[in-house]
Parts: structure tokens; C-alpha cells; sequence
């Protein structure tokens, strides 16, 4: 029945998967198919649930009355059990059709997608989708439905007796952020923000292997969007889920992605790669402009304070006149804080105690050189 | 008293010869008032409420049965073009008919009866409630379908449990407008049978005497009222959701 499910993956480059054919899996009721997912704690759990998601040569071709356009070349990457991979790019790019071909909205045209070492094509469309958890920007909530109710639909479609869904909706309500006073509303009174948890919450209802989001926070204020991306990473901290996620914002696609996939227009896969080494070593000059010009700073933001300031004694150096920063915050800001005061040097500070001091010239070494490509012969 | 009226309506109400005022009480030699409230009090129960009960039956058929039709007819309408179009054309070729002439054209058919009204007044509330509800259907938005479809419902479930249910306000609005306009076209059916208010109603017409008109055209008009506002409560009850989208 469960077709994602109770498959291990044969050749699983992590090792992690082994965990997740556990009999622990197996003795949950009914239909024995679903996880909770513990809601103490927040210490990163094993994968148990995630899959990993192989695109093979998949094409796809659209064919119109004035010929076919090719939405999306020959695309083979690897999404490993529980990382996000994030797909960005210009309009055009084929982002959003990769995405839905996982769960086969789209067909493919050419190729093959595995999920958890298990071609998607072997399985049926339908049974697939509700093993998959579907973030859309419009968020497409149910209008004529609770909000406890639309929750509770992959749930129906899953055929949990009420009473287990009712709770399951409650743990969901606070895993998503929300008051449990919204149950009883309808999608139309609450805000864009909400809204958007509720299809979140919807989503990891059944505590799918696999999440697909297409430009989830897309259509959010910036303020809002940021704090759902930071929760979403939490969130995802403890979840562990495989996600293909779709944004055409590049910052959002570093900020959010262990891996980022750039695809460019015609749907050609043009780098995939971690953030830091997207930003350090572009593949071409497209990727190179696409992420930006200010990509040193970028990388800065990936690094914090405390990774560069160790090792050091406060006691050596006098930090009292100089800007303090916290540890935890990104070298980026540190470089900021420079520019603001003027200053060559910072205090940092975790848990309010001085522990060492930043300097400039450190903030400005800590990087390795960028490889960027050569320009092409003008 | 009454045997009087039950040889009339034996009669038929339609059909008498001889002008007759019923037992137009105190009210017949002073016909300077326009209502006789006397005159109402005593033909409530032979005259005026077997006519609302016929009135409110002809109503609730006719709706019932179109809104079936146009149920059905929608739905299939949602997955095939060319059949929307085709009922469209001939839900509105029906409604351009004038009622009499219709009532005259199958009369040949189906005979002076029930059946002939029940049909002409079906055929009336198809345009409305077949466009309204095919309009509900279509209307829903493509993001809620793909995130349906996203999440694993098959075609069905997406059709009755997410279209159908979001277009219940348009389908309401539909019943609605369909429902007092056959309250009002019900009354010329008794041109073909003395049936329900309109016989009532033509009675007044050709007698001097008026509060037979006024109170028949009178009951008509709060039936309409009566029926529309148990539609927009039993709205509120189905679709509570409805008034919060509404813009």
C-alpha cells in the first residue's frame, strides 16, 4: 500500500538509510505507515524517514503547434536522504517542472526519477503524491474547510481514525507555530503568513519521506518570509526530510539549500553545488552573475564570528574600546559593524562574556580565494 | 358557504361563466374598499391555502427537478466542451421561449395537466442553474486543484469533495434566482390548469371584485421571499465559509 515507505535503499552513499527499514517503522499503526515525529527536544534525529531523490537524464519537451520547447534538458542530479536541495533560476529555467515531475504532475518526457533507490514511474500517481508533502506558493488551502480540517485532509486520504487525526492536527498546530485557537477558523481570516503555516502543517502531515515547495515564501512580506525560512530550517534540523525547493531568489536558495541546483533558460542543469561552493568557485559566467556580484559577501554570511575568532584570549588584547558582536552572528555582519564604526578591530562576545577580538584583516582573509571563470575572449 | 366554493372549484376557478363573488361577505356591498380583510379570514382555508400549498409544490418540483438536471448536466459540461457549449445553446433557446407560448407548444403532447407546467417551468430554471453551477465548478481556483491533486486525491474526490463544495454559494445563487422567478411564471400555469395562486390570481382579474387578486399576488410574493430566505439559511448552515470569501 505505502509505496515510498519500508524500502530501504540499495547502496545508500550515507549509510543512514539502513535506519529507516528499523522495525520500529513497521509496528506503527494503522497501516503501519506513519511516523510522528517527536515533538521533545530539538536535537537533530537520524534520518529515519528521508529518501534520496536521483534524476536520471530526465527531459522534458513540450510540444506546441509551433514546434516542441524543451522545458528541461537532460537534468541527473542527487538529492541525499534529508538535505534540502534548492532549485533557482530564471523564469524559463525548467525549475518548477523538475519539481513536479517527482510527483509526477508533470510526466517526464525522457529519463527516470528514483525515489529511495525506487523508479517514481512503478508507482501510482495518486498513492505517490500522498506520500509526498506539496508546499505551493498560492498555498492552495481549502476554502470551504477549517483550517484543523484542511490540515486533517492527507490525513483523510490516509484514513486515520478521527480521534488519532484530531491529535496528530493539535501537534501539528504547534509544530507549524500556530495557536490551536485558529482550528476552528477558515483560511480567509487569517493572514498570508498563517496561511502558509496551515500548508506547511498540511504538508508534513503524514510525515512524508519527501517534501516538494515551490516558492513557498514567495509571495510573503519580507519581515514574515524571513521568519518562516528560519523556522523551516529549524524545523527541518529535526525533521530530517529530503525537500526540493524552488525559488527563483538566490539568497533565499543560499540561505535555505545544502545543495543548490542553478538551472539555466532551456532547462539546462548549469552547476550543482553546495552554497559555499557556488559562491567560491562558479562554474561559468552564468552562475557567476546569476549569484551575484556581491557573492565575497555572501560567502562571509555563511561563516560566523565565533568559527574565525578561536583559540584566542580575551586577556591579550584591550576589547573594551572596540564594537562588540556576538559570536553567532555572520562575518558578513561583522564586516558591516567594521564599516560603521570606522573600526579595524571587533570585540566578540557569546553569552555576554568578551572571548576574543576580529580584526578586519581577518574578516577579509577568511575565505579562500574565489576560482572564478575566465571571462570569455571578447 | 363552503358548498358553494367546492362546486366552483369543482368547476374550475377559470372557467366560470357567470361572474361570481364567492361569499364575498360584508365586502360585496361596499366594494369601495379595495381589501377585505373578512373576506380573507374566510376563504384562508377553502381558497387561498390549498393555493399556496399547490403554489409552494409546483415551485418545489419544477426547481428540484431542473436542479438535477442542471447538476448533472454541469458536471458532465466541467469535462466536456463541446456539451457545455450544446446545453448552454439549449438551456438558453428554452429560456427565450414566452412562457404561454411554451405552455401552448407541449400542451399537444402532455395534456392540460401537472405535466405540462412542471415542464415549462423546468425548462425555465435550467439557463440560471446550469450556468451558475458550471460557473461554480470552474471557478475554483487553479492553485487549490493542483495543491488537491498535489497531495494525492484522485479525480473524484477533487470533483465532489473540493469543486463541488466551493461552488456551493454560486449554485445557491443560482437556486435562488431560479426559485423565485418560477414562483412568479408558476402563476400563469394556471392558464393551462386551475392550479396553485395563479388561479387565483386570473379569478381576481376578471372579477370587480379585487381582494382575491391582491391576497393570491400578495401570497406569491412572501412564498418567493419565504423560499429565498430559507435558501440563504440554509446557505449559512452548508456553507458557513461562503460569506467570508465574498468580496
Amino acid at each position: 500500500m505505502m509505496q515510498l515507505r519500508n524500502r530501504r535503499v540499495p547502496g545508500d552513499p550515507t549509510g543512514e538509510m539502513g535506519e529507516m527499514g528499523t522495525p520500529k517503522r513497521a509496528s506503527s499503526a494503522p497501516g503501519g505507515e506513519v511516523d510522528l515525529p517527536q515533538s521533545a527536544g530539538e536535537e537533530p534525529q537520524l534520518p529515519h524517514s528521508a529518501l534520496e531523490i536521483r534524476f536520471e537524464h530526465v527531459s522534458k519537451v513540450y510540444g506546441t503547434r509551433s514546434g516542441a520547447t524543451t522545458a528541461l534538458r537532460d537534468l541527473s542530479l542527487v538529492v541525499p536522504p534529508g538535505e534540502i536541495c534548492c532549485l533557482v533560476g530564471p523564469s524559463g529555467g525548467g525549475k518548477t517542472t523538475a519539481m513536479r515531475l517527482v510527483n509526477r504532475l508533470i510526466e517526464a518526457s525522457e529519463g527516470d526519477i528514483l525515489v529511495g533507490g525506487r523508479s517514481i514511474y512503478t508507482i501510482d500517481p495518486v498513492k505517490l503524491r500522498r506520500d509526498i508533502g506539496y508546499v505551493i506558493q498560492d498555498v492552495g488551502l481549502f476554502p470551504h474547510l477549517t483550517i484543523a480540517a484542511n490540515i486533517a485532509v492527507p490525513l483523510r486520504l490516509h484514513r486515520w481514525p478521527k480521534a488519532r487525526a484530531r491529535a496528530r492536527v493539535a501537534e501539528l498546530l504547534k509544530l507549524v507555530g500556530l495557536d490551536s485557537a485558529v482550528a476552528a477558523r477558515y483560511p480567509a481570516m487569517l493572514s498570508g503568513g498563517q496561511q502558509q503555516r496551515v500548508g506547511l502543517a498540511r504538508a508534513l502531515a503524514v510525515d512524508p519521506p519527501i517534501m516538494l515547495m515551490d516558492e513557498p515564501f514567495g509571495a510573503l512580506d519580507p519581515i514574515t518570509r524571513t521568519r518562516l525560512q528560519d523556522e523551516f530550517l529549524r524545523l527541518q534540523r529535526r525533521l530530517r526530510k529530503t525537500v526540493i525547493f524552488v525559488t527563483h531568489d538566490i539568497d533565499e536558495a543560499l540561505k535555505m539549500g545544502d545543495k543548490v541546483a542553478v538551472l539555466r533558460e532551456g532547462g539546462v542543469l548549469a552547476q550543482y553545488a553546495s552554497p559555499a561552493e557556488l559562491l567560491a568557485a562558479p562554474a561559468d559566467e552564468f552562475v557567476a552573475s546569476f549569484v551575484g556580484g556581491d557573492r565575497g559577501l555572501k560567502r562571509l554570511a555563511l561563516q560566523t564570528v565565533g568559527e574565525l575568532c578561536t583559540g584566542k584570549s580575551a586577556a591579550q588584547l584591550d576589547s573594551s574600546a572596540l564594537p562588540a558582536v556576538d559570536a553567532k552572528a555572520s562575518l558578513r555582519t561583522a564586516l558591516s559593524v567594521l564599516i560603521e564604526h570606522h573600526a579595524k578591530a571587533l570585540a566578540v562576545s557569546a553569552d555576554g562574556r568578551a572571548i576574543g577580538i576580529v580584526t578586519l584583516e581577518e574578516v577579509v582573509r577568511a575565505l579562500p580565494r574565489a576560482q572564478l571563470p575566465e571571462a570569455p575572449d571578447r | 358557504m363552503s358548498a358553494s366554493v367546492n362546486l366552483i372549484l369543482a368547476a374550475g376557478g377559470g372557467s366560470a361563466v357567470i361572474p361570481h363573488f364567492k361569499s364575498s361577505g360584508t365586502c360585496v356591498t361596499s366594494t369601495k374598499a379595495l381589501f377585505c380583510w373578512s373576506w380573507v379570514s374566510s376563504h384562508w382555508g377553502p381558497l387561498l391555502e390549498p393555493g399556496l400549498i399547490q403554489h409552494l409544490e409546483l415551485t418545489a418540483i419544477a426547481v428540484a427537478v431542473g436542479f438535477v438536471i442542471a447538476l448533472v448536466a454541469a458536471l458532465v459540461a466541467h469535462y466536456n466542451h463541446w456539451f457545455a457549449k450544446g446545453f448552454l445553446g439549449l438551456s438558453s433557446l428554452l429560456y427565450t421561449i414566452p412562457t404561454l407560448a411554451f405552455f401552448e407548444m407541449v400542451a399537444p403532447l402532455t395534456g392540460l395537466g401537472k405535466l405540462t407546467i412542471e415542464l415549462g417551468l423546468v425548462g425555465y430554471t435550467l439557463l440560471v442553474l446550469f450556468r451558475n453551477t458550471l460557473t461554480g465548478l470552474q471557478s475554483v481556483s487553479p492553485a487549490i486543484i493542483s495543491s488537491a491533486r498535489g497531495m494525492g486525491m484522485t479525480e473524484r474526490q477533487i470533483l465532489l469533495r473540493v469543486k463541488l463544495r466551493i461552488a456551493v454559494p454560486s449554485i445557491v445563487a443560482g437556486v435562488r434566482v431560479a426559485t423565485v422567478t418560477t414562483v412568479g411564471l408558476a402563476t400563469v400555469a394556471a392558464y393551462i390548469t386551475p392550479l396553485g395562486l395563479g388561479q387565483l390570481i386570473f379569478d381576481g382579474i376578471y372579477s370587480t371584485f379585487k381582494t382575491e387578486l391582491i391576497a393570491a399576488g400578495g401570497l406569491a410574493i412572501l412564498l418567493a421571499l419565504a423560499f429565498d430566505a430559507v435558501l440563504v439559511l440554509a446557505q449559512r448552515i452548508v456553507a458557513p465559509w461562503a460569506s467570508l470569501t465574498a468580496r
